[in-house]
């Protein structure tokens, strides 16, 4: 191999690798939620318990017999064929534990998505979905709630894509056992991309 | 004489069972909220709402913008098969004009969807689909819901057992593209104020 050649193959490998930068922006994001559930105590009273991601995260792994600490919430940019999702993940992994809601159909079933020009801001109505029954989540084919959804993108020097969503998201968890039905609402914001570590 | 006074009496006593059983189901309220929307040069704006920026959008969309005999109403059972709505009326004829939102199916076995209530059915709290049915500036004549509201209802009894009605909510909606104008996002809150008239 020649040195033009060499160099020929080089820049070319700079370009895909630049190209794939751009190609592969992260998909999952590290989330942080605040909210709230109100409840039906003991008294028959209606009770608020408060939410963070950290509530989601001990009570899928309380229900699974892992430590929570091996978990963490993110939001997954196409989770599922019909949308993205926020799902449990195992924190050393990255496999996927739990779907705990679907954020879907904001931009189709005669809704129509909000985007500027350059498509660096889209808002949306998600209907949302919850599959699994677990404390703040009952499985239910039909939506049982909506999200407010902001997406925004910005593009750095080198191409890549920085990429945070927030929304505000209320919705219902059906009756489970001893539980009364919940009333939830709350807000995340992703941080950083989820990388396995 | 004797007759006059039991006539009296009656009428004292059944003056409050008929406030019991009249409870009004019509209630003014006040509207604040968002409305995300690209502007000319495609970059998304914020514009504040009101209820009179809803009367208003219904009026034009009827031909005038005369909105000094109109109401916000908040009405239970506005739609008898579906759930609560919030309407439009006239302050001189007491007359509902038009339907702006149904607020339908948070408690609906059909779609496995449960609202909560306390012991002492004094406070329900439940999340609607958000319908609209008319085009205008900031509803769209949707046949899906296009979006949903938190939705919260508070029942107190003074001393006459009299129930004073308190409704507050917290929605989102979208409006598709309509008459040229692109999609808008909107999120909003409401607070039922007095009865209606």
């Amino acid at each position: 191999m020649n040195m033009t050649k060499a160099l020929a193959l080089s820049i070319a490998g700079l370009l895909l690798s630049q190209l794939h930068l751009r190609a592969q922006s992260p998909y999952l994001y590290l989330i942080t939620f605040q909210g709230v559930c109100y409840q039906k105590n003991s008294s028959g009273n209606l009770a608020p318990v408060p939410l963070t991601q950290q509530t989601f995260l001990q009570d899928v792994a309380q229900a699974g017999g892992v430590d929570p600490k091996t978990l963490v919430l993110v939001y997954h940019i196409q989770g599922s064929g019909l949308g993205d999702t926020i799902d449990v993940v195992n924190a050393s992994t990255g496999s996927t534990l739990v779907n705990l809601f679907g954020l879907y159909f904001g931009d189709t079933l005669g809704r129509t998505a909000a985007t500027n020009a350059t498509a660096t801001v889209v808002r949306r109505v998600d209907y949302i979905y919850t599959q699994q029954n677990y404390t703040y989540t009952s499985w239910n084919p039909d939506a049982m709630g909506a999200a407010f959804t902001t997406k925004r993108f910005q593009t750095d020097a080198q191409g890549n894509v920085r990429t945070t969503v927030d929304a505000q998201m209320h919705w219902i968890v059906n009756p489970q056992g001893n539980a009364s039905t919940k009333i939830c609402s709350g807000s995340f914001t992703t941080t950083k991309p989820f990388t396995p570590h | 004489m004797n007759y006059f006074l039991l006539l009296v009496c009656f009428s004292l006593v059944a003056a409050p069972l008929g406030a019991r059983a009249q409870s009004p189901y019509l209630f003014r309220m006040t509207f604040r909220g968002d409305c995300f929307q690209t502007n000319g040069a495609g970059q998304f704006v914020d514009i504040p709402i009101t209820q009179n920026d809803i009367l208003l959008a219904a009026a034009q969309a009827g031909g005038t913008s005369d909105i000094s005999s109109m109401a916000l109403v908040y009405h239970i059972m506005g739609d008898t098969t579906h759930g609560d709505t919030i309407d439009i009326y006239s302050t001189t004829t007491g007359q509902k004009l038009t339907t702006v939102f149904g607020l339908f199916f948070g408690d609906a076995p059909s779609l496995n969807r449960t609202a909560l209530t306390n012991n002492a059915a004094t406070e329900i709290r439940r999340v609607d689909y958000v319908y609209t049915f008319n085009g205008t500036t900031y509803t769209y004549p949707g046949g899906h819901s296009m979006g949903a509201s938190l939705t919260t209802k508070r029942f107190s009894s003074d001393a006459r057992g009299l129930v004073r009605t308190t409704i507050e909510g917290q929605m989102e909606w979208v409006v598709n593209p309509i008459n040229g104008a692109g999609p808008k996002v909107l999120r909003a809150t409401f607070t039922t104020t007095k009865p209606f008239p």
